[in-house]
């Protein structure tokens, strides 16, 4: 029996009916000359994982800033849930934030850490020691209701902060760098553990991260900033396999870029000249005019190792394999091709080290399919 | 059988151990501890008309017995005549109300400069730790000049027309009060600042986004944070105030009596070194008894927290 599951309530931004919860509409930024966020526009749906991908300074926290009212933007508007809040001050805002340093009062234990927010809208005693203890139940930290957050251990007070920002039942959840104060096994679990709380709860979630491995974990989508620009926003699938850019292409995991020039069109298909000394085929959806000069973007691991070499071949070309760098479950190549060209490639590891067939020196023939890379403008 | 080698390190680490408590109970045994007791002596014998002016606490008799004479009657004295009294509860006000005004003053001031921004700062401190480069005598002495009944504050409020004739504040309890609170403001304001530069600027943005006005998240995370300033700060000035000599002297009226001055005249004028020693032995058992209890009760405070 099949489950119908439909695509648009999982993907509510595939349907042009759906409502956006929180829309960013034209937003800049500016600090004195500095355009910290230039110009973004994006609409983000209610009960997304959302997370706002780049590098140091491109801007991305001062986004987050800006839907906490931490910030104000030079121009644009921002509105959450049907609200213009763009003038609103923070706290009369529906929404709450998980600062990366945690920003826990020292001189309150953990419940009244939790209990803050509560005392501000002036909830009831009795509302509020039920809330408390719901929140502290639901990120396991119930027995560290006394402590002070000088008592916590750094994995401890993540989940403080995560409770306090939560107590309120915030329409939204800003969480910057939420896992970044983490050691790494730490954060590997903890990925997983507030994805589970998200679904469990059901609250949008939007968090700021450099980290590319966090952000395809967590995500429903990403949307990838550089210089206060969103330059892609897609799911992780979307931005891993179709990267609209080379920024985007080479900022989310390795890849290897061909540049070359648009020779011929033959429906959705598309001759590339290249440098390599001959033409790539790939798949391309999009029109192109012939002499557009493009790179063509292949993963590492769409590259497939072939047997027996053939000029007339799709996609194969030949070279000399120059780096190994053994990694356990795969390994990474480098393969020379051409005077200039590094080629990486990953293969799994599926027989043991010792009875592999590629070793330095060796020459290799390389190929990959039409579809296993896109063709890139920008 | 030679000595076991590992007692060698363990007796040097105990040497050290020594010389490094050691050293500090010295110095505080030389400079604090020994005057204490001379004086706690002194306030124990009679004035007399000798070098030193006070009598000997023991005597060697020619049986070879030893008299001790302790002469509480000063204590008596000091406690019996509410001159002393009132010369005490004079001291305490001052110093209460200096301090109070310094902390109301002080905190916003210490709150602006530390919120400055960053190449203001230290402009801003230098100004309020300049006056120190001039004498104290001096800046206490200016005061009267402008206090005075032709001085310039009279003259200036007369020539905006709020006052018709001069005020009298010179050689009041007000100007004590302004002479105090000026001189002392620098003790409140540089601990306060030291506290406050300190406060992580998130911790008000967090609790802005936790729905907190920002006048509430002064009074609920502010204001509780910089609360070992406040007290450095009002112990800074408060303690110094309550033995304050100078400033009632010379700004002060024949009505503000404070201990500082009592002191003064019983040393220099009277020549009476043991009241004189009493005196300040029961002014620092006034000072030095609530400082314990309030310690104590922080510390258990603190257990209890914990």
């Amino acid at each position: 029996m099949a489950i119908a599951i439909d695509r648009r309530s999982l993907e509510p931004w595939q349907d042009p009916k759906a409502e956006p919860y929180v829309r960013i509409e034209r937003v800049t930024k500016k600090f004195s000359d500095v355009y910290a966020v230039d110009d973004v526009s994006l609409a983000i749906f209610q009960g997304e994982f959302f997370s706002l991908l780049g590098g140091s300074g491109c801007g991305k926290s001062t986004l987050l800033r800006l839907l906490a009212g931490l910030e104000y933007p030079s121009a644009g508007r921002i509105h959450i849930d049907g609200v213009d809040v763009t003038d609103l001050p923070p706290y009369h805002r529906p929404v709450n934030m998980m600062f990366q340093s945690y920003a826990l009062f020292p001189h309150m234990n953990v419940e009244q850490n939790v209990e803050f927010g509560l005392k501000q809208e002036r909830m009831p005693r009795r509302e509020r020691a039920e809330r408390i203890a719901e929140m502290l139940d639901l990120l396991k930290i119930a027995e560290l209701g006394q402590r002070k957050p000088d008592q916590l251990s750094g994995g401890q007070r993540q989940r403080v902060a995560l409770a306090r920002s939560l107590a309120k039942h915030p329409k939204l959840l800003l969480l910057d760098e939420p896992l970044g104060a983490l050691d790494k096994r730490l954060r590997e679990h903890t990925q997983f553990e507030l994805v589970n709380l998200q679904e469990r709860i059901g609250t949008t979630f939007i968090t700021v991260t450099h980290d590319q491995e966090e952000a395809m974990t967590m995500s429903t989508r990403i949307a990838v900033m550089d210089a206060g620009q969103i330059i892609q926003i897609d799911t992780p699938t979307g931005i891993y396999e179709y990267p609209n850019s080379r920024f985007v292409a080479e900022f989310i995991g390795s890849v290897n870029l061909f540049e070359g020039k648009v020779v011929r069109r033959d429906g959705d298909e598309v001759l590339v000249e290249s440098p390599l000394g001959r033409s790539l085929q790939m798949h391309c959806p999009h029109p192109l005019a012939l002499g557009t000069p493009v790179a063509v973007a292949v993963r590492p691991e769409k590259i497939k190792l072939c047997m027996d070499f053939r000029a007339d071949a799709v996609n194969q070309i030949s070279g000399v394999v120059e780096d190994i760098a053994y990694l356990g479950d795969v390994s990474i190549y480098h393969v020379r091709v051409g005077s200039e060209k590094i080629v990486t490639m990953t293969l799994a590891n599926i027989q043991p080290r010792t009875e592999q067939a590629l070793t330095w020196g060796q020459e290799v023939a390389m190929e990959w399919s039409p579809t296993s890379g896109v063709v890139l403008t920008d | 059988m030679p000595a076991p080698a590992p007692n060698q390190p363990a007796s040097s680490q105990r040497l050290s151990r020594i010389v490094n408590v050691g050293i500090p109970y010295l110095w505080l045994g030389l400079f604090f501890l020994l005057p204490l007791g001379i004086v706690l002596r002194i306030s124990l014998s009679e004035p007399a008309l000798a070098q030193p002016p006070y009598t000997a606490l023991w005597e060697w008799l020619e049986s070879g017995m030893v008299t001790i004479q302790l002469n509480l009657g000063n204590f008596m004295l000091v406690w019996a005549d509410d001159l002393y009294l009132v010369a005490f509860l004079n001291s305490l006000r001052v110093a209460l109300v200096c301090t109070l005004l310094c902390l109301l003053l002080g905190y916003p001031m210490a709150y602006a400069i530390a919120t400055a921004p960053e190449r203001w700062r230290l402009l801003l401190l230098m100004l309020i730790i300049l006056p120190f480069w001039t004498s104290f005598l001096i800046r206490v002495y200016a005061w009267i000049g402008i206090l005075k009944a032709n001085g310039f504050l009279n003259n200036f409020l007369l020539w905006l027309g709020v006052i018709d004739e001069p005020l009298a504040i010179l050689h009041t309890q007000i100007a004590v009060y302004i002479g105090v609170v000026y001189a002392y403001l620098p003790f409140m304001i540089l601990p306060l600042y030291a506290n406050l530069t300190r406060l992580d600027h998130t911790l008000l943005e967090a609790a802005a986004d936790l729905g907190c006005r920002p006048w509430r998240a002064f009074l609920q995370v502010t204001l509780p944070l910089s609360r070992a300033g406040i007290i450095a700060g009002c112990m800074l000035v408060f303690i110094p105030v309550v033995g304050e000599f100078v400033i009632p002297d010379l700004l002060g009226g024949p009505r503000t009596l404070m201990v500082g001055g009592m002191l003064w005249t019983e040393f220099f004028s009277n020549k009476d070194w043991p009241l004189a020693a009493a005196l300040a032995m029961m002014l620092l058992g006034l000072l030095v008894i609530p400082f314990v209890l309030l310690q104590r009760w922080q510390q258990r405070a603190e257990a209890r927290g914990s």
